[in-house]
């Protein structure tokens, strides 16, 4: 009887956690297929952002897990990438714990799109606590695409909704279908993702099924993307197959020992991706990372 | 090199087979049919198996093959394993070891191994085990797209479980039980993405034995916003010859 007591003292006590959220674990507040449906629909109202450098070569600023609450780190991100004449900043996923006021801090901080493009991801603290209806009332769909324009060439960036663990059927058939049909006309292509798709360190994050990577890796290497960054893994990791690159990010969290993001620098050579070309600064109490995937 | 280790493995193996002892031989076949979210409908899939059991050492192989589904190929699996029957202070253990090939797409396939422990105690059911994964591309793969930086992907040190209860025994004519496992006949699926399984036997006739079993997946359990995944249904037959 004492065993049944402390555990459910112990459930008692998660159950009031504002971090984590159980019924979430085990039961979704809606599905990615509804949320899909709902992105779809607010892609229909609101054009994909097209972003107009003037010169070939431009940067792109990548971070996730930001988990706010604190917004040092975040602030760090923004204005840096607002000073440098980022082409944009996308934040994939984990932005929030998922409660309201977290939200609401989070977009506080968001510079206005005339200084600097932003592109959030839903991850999986973002759903919890009925989170979805927060994300798309301010920042709307999280499954979309946005183009970066050189004077001579274009890339493709897609953003997709993984913070279900799947990324359900129908979101699967828009990506296949994107990448068969729009991707030859970019030079370039990018898929963000937040949950990390493999497992190349030991970790206890959870991943999208074997079966679906299986199809997701095929897409990859038959469809030329160079490159799929995730975060949720919160440890930063490099992995290649075929001409794909998978890039995990460390957390942008305050507190966070390893906090840092990524700068992505696109040139106007061909793609020799080597994960060898990072360089490491420190400045703060963040570490960041910089890496030149197109010199 | 790694040709002549393979039969100096085998032939080792083979010396711990015992020579005067009767074989026993299982054959096992199946047809599964179910749905996922990157299975883009139906599939339905037969597998065959056989087993070569002498004394406390069993060799079993399987192989898979999709007959409606998305994959480009008909032949979709492969595994191979090996196992011994222990007692560690009179409780019985299996130990074991198996290698899955899963030739997924034109351009890719996946490679598994690993090592396994099972005891059975009555209604209950453990097997736990680690396993190694890497993706790998094809010999066309590496053809088509000739600048590619990596080759294999690893994923190592893969916890592999499976639990389950059974209101029988083995020795009863018919059985039913639930099970939670990340591991399936042609699937090691990671640690994180357990399926949730209800099997159920029965012996239609002396050494001939009907099984079903249902599973669902779950996408994202314990630390993602959970969702719906999949489910299949399997049903076959195993003969003890």
């Amino acid at each position: 009887m004492k065993k049944f007591t402390a555990l459910f003292a112990v459930l008692l006590f998660f159950s009031a956690c504002d971090v984590f959220e159980f019924r979430g674990f085990v039961l979704p507040y809606e599905t990615v297929d509804e949320r899909f449906e709902q992105s779809m629909a607010w892609n229909a109202e609101h054009p994909y952002t097209s972003v107009h450098v003037p010169q070939d070569g431009y940067t792109l600023f990548v971070m996730g897990d930001t988990h706010t609450g604190d917004t040092v780190n975040l602030n760090l991100f923004l204005d840096e990438a607002a000073e440098t004449g980022a082409a944009g900043a996308v934040m994939a996923g984990d932005l929030t714990t998922g409660n309201d006021a977290d939200f609401y801090t989070f977009y506080r901080q968001l510079p206005p799109e005339d200084s600097l493009y932003t592109f959030p991801l839903a991850g999986n603290h973002d759903l919890y606590f009925h989170g979805w209806e927060q994300y798309y009332e301010l920042f709307g769909s999280s499954i979309y695409l946005f183009t970066v324009h050189t004077p001579n060439d274009s890339d493709l960036y897609v953003c997709l909704d993984s913070g279900a663990g799947t990324l359900g059927r129908k979101q699967i058939a828009w990506l296949k279908t994107l990448l068969e049909t729009q991707r030859p006309a970019y030079r370039y292509c990018i898929l963000f993702s937040h949950s990390n798709f493999f497992r190349i360190r030991r970790m206890t994050a959870t991943n999208p099924y074997v079966e679906e990577l299986q199809l997701l890796n095929e897409l990859c290497l038959r469809h030329e993307v160079n490159m799929v960054i995730a975060g949720h893994d919160h440890v930063k990791n490099t992995a290649s197959l075929g001409n794909t690159e998978f890039l995990i990010l460390d957390a942008l969290k305050d507190g966070d020992r390893n906090a840092g993001y990524l700068i992505l620098t696109a040139g106007a050579d061909t793609f020799p991706m080597n994960s060898s070309t990072c360089s490491k600064r420190e400045r703060g109490v963040i570490r960041e990372i910089g890496v030149s995937f197109f010199p | 090199m790694m040709k002549y280790i393979r039969i100096l493995c085998f032939s080792f193996l083979l010396l711990l087979i015992p020579r005067q002892l009767p074989a026993q031989i299982g054959v096992t076949g199946h047809v599964e049919s179910g749905e996922h979210n990157a299975s883009e409908g139906m599939y339905v899939r037969a597998g065959v198996g056989a087993e070569y059991r002498l004394n406390k050492i069993a060799i079993h192989g399987d192989l898979q093959f999709d007959i409606i589904s998305n994959v480009p190929r008909s032949f979709s699996g492969l595994k191979l394993g090996l196992s011994r029957r222990l007692e560690i202070r009179e409780f019985p253990v299996e130990i074991g070891a198996f290698f899955l090939h899963k030739p997924y797409s034109d351009l890719q396939y996946e490679n598994n191994w690993g090592l396994l422990a099972r005891t059975d105690h009555r209604h209950f059911h453990v097997m736990l085990g680690n396993g190694f994964r890497a993706y790998r591309l094809t010999r066309q793969a590496v053809q088509d797209y000739p600048e590619d930086a990596g080759s294999v992907i690893r994923e190592n040190w893969n916890l592999i479980y499976n639990i389950g209860y059974q209101l029988k025994t083995e020795e009863d004519p018919w059985n039913a039980g639930v099970f939670l496992s990340n591991m399936d006949r042609f699937l090691m699926n990671q640690e994180t993405n357990p399926m949730l399984y209800l099997r159920g036997s029965a012996r239609i006739v002396p050494d001939l034995r009907l099984f079903a079993e249902a599973c669902y997946k779950q996408a994202g359990v314990f630390n993602i916003s959970a969702n719906y995944f999949g489910f299949f249904f399997r049903t076959g037959l195993r003969w003890e010859l």
